[in-house]
């Protein structure tokens, strides 16, 4: 068995086997023009765009401005889409940068936490947690420091690496590390009550 | 046998799926859209020699204009009147310029007939364009050389080949190229910059706010003192930064086998991140760098200068980073 | 320590969250009228590559999978899975410029030539970490490097569809 290489190569995937129904023959003709045709994949995506564009933002009213920029970008960028992942990871992918760039400067400001810095070490003790009222995740998440809560939620909800999150949101590795452990134990305690 | 029947599902699948496609694609009819006016109806495909044209169009002073022209030049320019006017010189082989849509949201189109061979320049379009200095500005080209002056809200520009020069105060600015080269003089304040090329040099002078700038072989060089973010990369091109980190900025440039130019001033209020895993590091004011072990070529260099405001970070593969006064 | 809770928390989390109302008027009225692609040639050269793509994947995967499931590409001896790995990621990338036909002669041996800039960087990429897996800078160069990659070849499909794209109205 071959050594395995110490980090994550992306996958080299063989091409998916064609769906039945027909993401990609709309995005087709969307890209043609048919604004019709997008309005069918609008419909199909939109839940799961709002929920991300939501979770990170932790404002509704921006989450929604977000999801629409992230399809107007969507329909203005239908050239560059390839159809090799498909139209719903695709649009996700734009939502997630809308909403980032939208924190360019909450995620610039929050650059440069070491584990000697003394707001992270504050909540660490936990002294930003108010008394957890029982309130659910999404509300919790929804109340996190910015940058906290979109490492958090690019982390444990989507799934992204610390590498990927850094390319995305320009922290350094160890930043983003820090902001997750700080997401976690601010939610820990606000579910502990 | 198994394989083989998930072989043979594969290929029918992705048959009907073709096929389907080739139906959408067939029957498919796309939005209408209106159009306002022709500069010529003749659509023959003919080459009607070369002809001048100019057009007057009303435009919101935030209204949307996007141009498409493949070769020949556009050049934008900013005026008070909440007009659109085009002019200049469509070629030969142009079938006609099609501009369309609304006060809100105008279309200016070069239209070429299918399958033209552009010998020389019949297929040009030459086209000067003046709109309202707040419009929301888009060009979308292949070879034609793209200048925009005066703008005040957004510009996005994109060329495969063309050259793109931006002298702007606007607020978002988008510029991009394959192997054109980009040049971009000024920005609003607070502005967001996004200028790619893949061979082609970029040049960004004078941008206030947040800049993202990226190449594989071309080089990038930045010069500003009023820059709050800044994201350089590249593969093989030279990256440079001329200017004043600001507190609380963000500065990070990465390189794979090109160089990393940082000239800083003398006394940068920074924290300094530079590593190189085998370039060479030289830093002209503050602590030499170190090995990074004496078993492994690398090179780094880790200092506050100054109350460090700013994080600046610099890393590379192969290139060498230099730190200058 | 709470990691239950959170976690138990963090699996109930719905997927989709509906709108407050219907965002598509919005969206609709900043759709700016897209060019119509032209048709023939593209498209059933494109549609035809995708038929012998997923062909080639169907027989590869079906080569690939042996014994315990693990996937292993059909290599000659003595080849490093990493080779390899670059080897099929140069070639994917280079098919997909291939297909991007209507490009000037010249803009396409630029894409192809930074291509090969980006897939060599990669190689030497590679190499280093191989010395030191677990440098953060250096993945943080490798993702640089793969957006970069990804970004070249967004842009080659961009400039194909507009050197295709002659309206005729």
């Amino acid at each position: 068995m071959e050594t395995a290489t110490a980090m994550r190569l992306p996958d080299l995937q063989p091409p998916p086997v064609p769906a039945a129904s027909d993401d990609g023959s709309l995005a087709a003709r969307a890209r043609d023009g048919d604004a019709r045709a997008f309005e069918q994949l609008y419909k199909r995506h939109v839940a799961r765009v709002l929920a991300v564009c939501l979770r990170l933002a932790g404002n509704r009213t921006l989450a929604e401005e977000c999801a629409q920029d992230a399809f107007v970008k969507a329909w203005q960028s239908l050239d560059g889409f390839r159809g090799d992942a498909s139209f719903g990871t695709w649009v996700h992918r734009i939502a997630v940068n809308t909403v980032l760039e939208r924190h360019r400067t909450q995620l610039r400001q929050a650059a440069w936490i070491t584990s000697g810095d003394e707001e992270l070490m504050e909540s660490v003790a936990g002294g930003d947690a108010e008394p957890g009222h029982g309130l659910d995740l999404e509300q919790c998440i929804a109340e996190l420091p910015p940058a906290a809560r979109m490492v958090f939620v690019l982390f444990d909800v989507e799934g992204h690496s610390h590498e990927e999150i850094a390319g995305m949101t320009g922290l350094a590795v160890g930043t983003s590390k820090a902001h997750l452990h700080r997401a976690r134990q601010i939610l820990r305690a606000r579910l502990e009550a | 046998m198994k394989r083989l029947a998930i072989l043979i599902t594969y290929l029918a699948l992705s048959l009907t799926a073709v096929a389907g496609t080739f139906t959408l694609m067939a029957l498919t009819s796309s939005t209408a859209y209106a159009h306002n006016h022709d500069s010529d109806s003749d659509d023959d495909g003919d080459n009607h020699g070369s002809r001048s044209v100019n057009q007057i169009q009303p435009l919101n002073a935030d209204g949307e204009v996007r141009i498409d022209n493949l070769a020949g030049s556009v050049k934008v320019v900013a005026w008070d009147k909440d007009q659109v006017q085009v002019t200049g010189t469509i070629g030969g082989m142009v079938q006609k310029l099609d501009i369309s849509g609304d006060a809100k949201s105008l279309d200016i189109r070069v239209v070429l007939p299918h399958n033209v061979e552009d010998e020389g320049c019949d297929a040009c379009a030459d086209l000067q364009i003046q709109v309202p200095k707040g419009a929301h500005l888009e060009v979308s080209t292949v070879s034609a050389d793209v200048e925009a002056n005066g703008l005040t809200g957004q510009v996005h520009i994109g060329t495969v080949s063309g050259r793109i020069v931006l002298n702007s105060s606007a607020s978002r600015i988008e510029a991009k190229t394959v192997s054109g080269d980009v040049q971009v003089v000024g920005s609003g304040k607070g502005a967001s910059l996004d200028a790619n090329s893949v061979s082609g040099t970029v040049h960004l002078s004078d941008v206030d706010g947040n800049v993202i700038t990226e190449n594989v072989s071309g080089d990038i060089k930045v010069m500003s003192r009023h820059i709050t973010g800044l994201k350089m990369s590249s593969t093989s091109g030279n990256l440079t930064f001329e200017g004043t980190p600001l507190k609380g900025g963000d500065y990070n440039l990465n390189n794979v086998s090109g160089d990393v130019v940082l000239a800083v001033g003398s006394s940068p209020d920074a924290r300094f991140d530079v590593s190189s895993f085998s370039g060479d590091i030289d830093n002209s004011f503050g602590p030499k760098p170190t090995r990074v072990s004496k078993y492994s070529p690398g090179m780094e260099l880790h200092f506050s200068n100054g109350s460090g405001g700013a994080s600046v970070s610099a890393r590379t593969l192969s290139g060498d980073i230099h730190l200058q006064n | 320590m709470n990691d239950d809770k959170l976690k138990a928390a963090l699996k109930q989390l719905p997927r989709e969250v509906d709108p407050s109302r219907d965002l598509w008027p919005s969206i609709e009225a900043r759709l700016a009228p897209r060019p119509r692609a032209v048709r023939p040639l593209w498209a059933y050269s494109l549609a035809a590559s995708v038929l012998l793509a997923v062909a080639a994947g169907a027989l590869w995967s079906v080569g690939l999978h042996h014994g315990n499931g693990t996937p292993q590409t059909i290599v000659a001896q003595g080849t490093s899975p990493q080779d390899t790995y670059f080897a099929q990621r140069a070639a994917y990338a280079e098919q997909s410029v291939e297909t991007a036909t209507d490009l000037a002669p010249a803009t396409r041996a630029v894409i192809l030539k930074n291509l090969h800039i980006i897939e060599s960087s990669m190689q030497d990429m590679q190499g280093a970490l191989d010395k030191d897996p677990n440098n953060p800078r250096l993945r943080a160069l490798l993702f640089d490097l793969y957006q970069n990659e990804a970004r070249l070849l967004a842009a080659t499909q961009q400039a194909q569809a507009k050197t295709t794209a002659r309206n005729s109205l």
